[in-house]
């Protein structure tokens, strides 16, 4: 298989609670290899999206396929290479062993002694019960055990919230390890701060749709994030403090500067259709 | 590999879900085990003695009983938005899936269940009591004569070649035995357990009585109206054979009906209800 | 690792990669870390570190030995110092001249005060 084709591809996708419209019309696409950070505010569908590729959810128009199967189809061969980390979800009231052995017995690539090794890194005892973990533990039992599963496609829904500090050092360094050449990660935060260095491409959504998807290449080739006296007449963004203005402008000269994910948030969120034209 | 059914898969998925709910399995026998042995205690202090046909019936009314709570109690979480995400993205097909809580709600759960309370009365029975229980009833159980064979004398007559009857004559003689014939029907309660994602028990009870209640008026509804346009001398000539053959008519319909139709017909709504399921 | 706030990751990862070479802790000719222990012990993406394996090999400072990893090449270090001096004199010492206009110090009062700084680093 070409390894570039994109292997998530979505449509023009239309999707709807009731009245509630969370997409309009998306279409976007993934390709291996990569941790696509999945950013946008509280309720602009996140969440929904990757269930959506999971195929726990089904599109209302428009379509969503992985590797050419619409994932609403939920066949069991694209399932078996598919995992979703929910961001709340329901601790089964047996040890985190028996829920690893029976949860992994469908996935071909479980390996079982990564996980024990990924759950002695996480500091997580998998004798004990699922339910009576700490919310903290039981989510970093549950990352341990999807890594360990090895599926080509990795979905994580806020995979930081609930971790203390180290862990959150730990959950970086376990997902820059895990991220292969053939594996799509795709993780929705919305603090971007704990996930910053590790997620790229970025992916920004709103309410009408996709704002950006973007390498951290592509996206500091035409914006400088930059501190400076002045303000930039066109600056998409900026912060005074003591030293000046920490400031997003476009990017004129091809001046190399390191993506602050939070200001370029806030700078899409300012200028929707201007970034959505700058990286179509 | 198929996309559809795949034998190695749905060993593997009924191997899943057993490893997952075994405990509960074992937690309800415990309560099973718990009830029996009250009514056992019960009855030796009562100072009675209960025959074999009354334990007969009475095991029998306890295992539909747990017959029809087994799939409430095993499949609570999995249509349930947060609950049931990781059943909703388990890599097996939706066949398997149905087929998975076929097996473990319709034929493992209600054969062991049926073991072990046979055998726990045969214990009890042996046990060297003054009262209590007397006789063993493991053929009580498993008998295959229906009801209705008790209540008529079914001798198909040449001129009774009805698709009912022919039916009804049809139907294995295993499932006319008012156990296994419940286990039919057992899957109009599956498919509610998988309909309902919040007190799935108090909504089914509320359909079943709705239904019970719209089919009661529509019965009287009918005979009311076919009583209107009988003559004066057909309903003076009414006797009881043809008052009989009326309710054996009756209960064949409803017998055909549990035997052939719902049973089909909840499996495919739980085959597409599982596969259509939004978390 | 702390990272600084202004410069990509990419090149601060080659820098500090550099700066290893330069004290001796990876002397020429030995294998480096590979992309992905580098990933892992400064949490970042994998592919953020292969980037800045790219630019130090199309540098010359580093090669990549097929199926076995990256090695420092020789005369790594002379090529990093040139590639420092020049970015010396094209930023820093640029910063340097317009602070000196800015507070009236003069090219002179700069060679006096780097003789002092030899004479006493000498003794």
């Amino acid at each position: 298989m070409d390894t570039n084709n994109p292997v998530v591809k979505i449509d023009h996708l239309k999707f709807n609670y009731k009245k509630h419209i969370v997409f309009e019309d998306l279409s976007l696409e993934m390709e291996p290899g990569r941790i696509y950070g999945l950013l946008g505010e509280n309720g602009v569908g996140k969440t929904t999206l990757l269930r959506i590729i999971c195929g726990l959810l089904r599109a209302k128009e428009g379509s969503c396929t992985v590797d050419g199967i619409p994932s609403e189809k939920r066949n069991p061969g694209m399932l078996s290479d598919i995992y979703y980390v929910p961001e709340i979800f329901f601790a089964p009231a047996i040890s985190v062993n028996t829920f690893a052995k029976s949860n992994s017995l469908l996935y071909p690539r479980w390996d079982a002694a990564q996980f024990q090794k990924l759950c002695l890194t996480f500091e997580v005892d998998p004798g004990y019960r699922f339910d009576k973990l700490s919310h903290g533990q039981q989510k970093k039992a549950l990352i341990a055990f999807a890594l360990a599963l090895n599926t080509r496609i990795l979905l994580m829904d806020e995979p930081s919230n609930g971790l203390d500090i180290p862990s959150k050092t730990t959950l970086r360094r376990v997902i820059s390890e895990c991220a292969t050449e053939e594996r799509i990660i795709a993780i929705s935060t919305h603090q971007v701060r704990d996930l910053e260095n590790l997620i790229d491409p970025v992916i920004i959504l709103d309410r009408s749709g996709l704002i950006l998807n973007a390498s951290i290449e592509q996206i500091s080739e035409k914006l400088l994030f930059t501190m400076s006296q002045e303000l930039d007449p066109e600056a998409y963004w900026s912060e005074s403090s003591l030293s000046g203005y920490y400031q997003v402008i476009p990017n004129r000269e091809g001046m190399p500067s390191r993506v602050n994910l939070e200001a370029l948030f806030n700078a899409a969120l300012r200028n929707k259709e201007t970034f959505k034209t700058l990286f179509r | 590999m198929n996309a559809t059914f795949n034998i190695r898969r749905f060993g593997l998925n009924i191997y899943k879900e057993l490893l997952e709910k075994y405990k509960l399995i074992l937690g309800f026998w415990a309560v099973i085990v718990l009830v029996y042995l009250m009514i056992w205690g019960l009855t030796l202090l009562i100072g009675g003695n209960l025959g074999t046909t009354g334990r007969g019936t009475l095991v029998a009314t306890l295992l539909q009983f747990y017959c029809c709570l087994i799939p409430f109690l095993l499949y609570k979480n999995e249509n349930r938005h947060v609950e049931g995400t990781f059943y909703g993205i388990t890599p097996a097909s939706t066949l398997e899936k149905t087929l998975t809580v076929f097996v473990i709600a319709t034929l493992l759960f209600p054969a062991l269940t049926s073991v072990l309370m046979l055998s726990l009365d045969s214990l009890l029975a042996s046990m060297p009591t003054d009262g209590g229980f007397s006789g063993h009833i493991w053929k009580n159980i498993f008998t295959t004569s229906g009801f209705a064979d008790n209540l008529f004398n079914i001798d198909p007559s040449p001129e009774k070649t009805f698709i009912l009857d022919r039916l009804y004559y049809a139907t294995p003689a295993i499932f006319l035995n008012p156990y296994f014939g419940m286990l039919l029907s057992q899957s109009a309660l599956i498919f509610m357990a998988m309909l309902f994602r919040t007190h799935k028990i108090g909504k089914t009870l509320l359909v079943i009585c709705g239904v019970g209640f719209l089919l009661s008026v529509g019965a009287t509804w009918s005979i009311v109206a076919t009583v209107k346009n009988l003559d004066e001398a057909v309903l003076n000539s009414m006797d009881a054979e043809i008052m009989a053959n009326w309710v054996e008519n009756f209960v064949k319909t409803v017998m055909v009906f549990t035997c052939y139709i719902l049973p089909v017909v909840f499996w495919v709504l739980t085959y597409f209800r599982i596969r259509r399921i939004q978390y | 690792m702390e990272f600084d706030q202004h410069k990509p990751i990419y090149l601060q990862i080659a820098d500090a990669i550099c700066e290893r070479i330069l004290t001796g802790t990876w002397p020429e000719g030995e294998r480096i870390p590979s992309v992905r222990e580098c990933g892992i012990s400064l949490e970042v993406n994998p592919n953020t570190v292969a980037r800045s394996y790219d630019e130090l090999s199309t540098e010359g400072i580093i090669h990549n030995k097929r199926g076995i990893g990256y090695f420092v090449s020789p005369g790594a270090k002379s090529v990093i110092r040139e590639k420092q001096r020049s970015s010396f004199i094209s930023g820093d010492l640029k910063e340097v001249f317009r602070k000196m206009d800015i507070l009236g110090i003069s090219i002179e009062d700069i060679t006096s005060l780097y003789r002092k700084y030899i004479t006493k680093d000498n003794n």
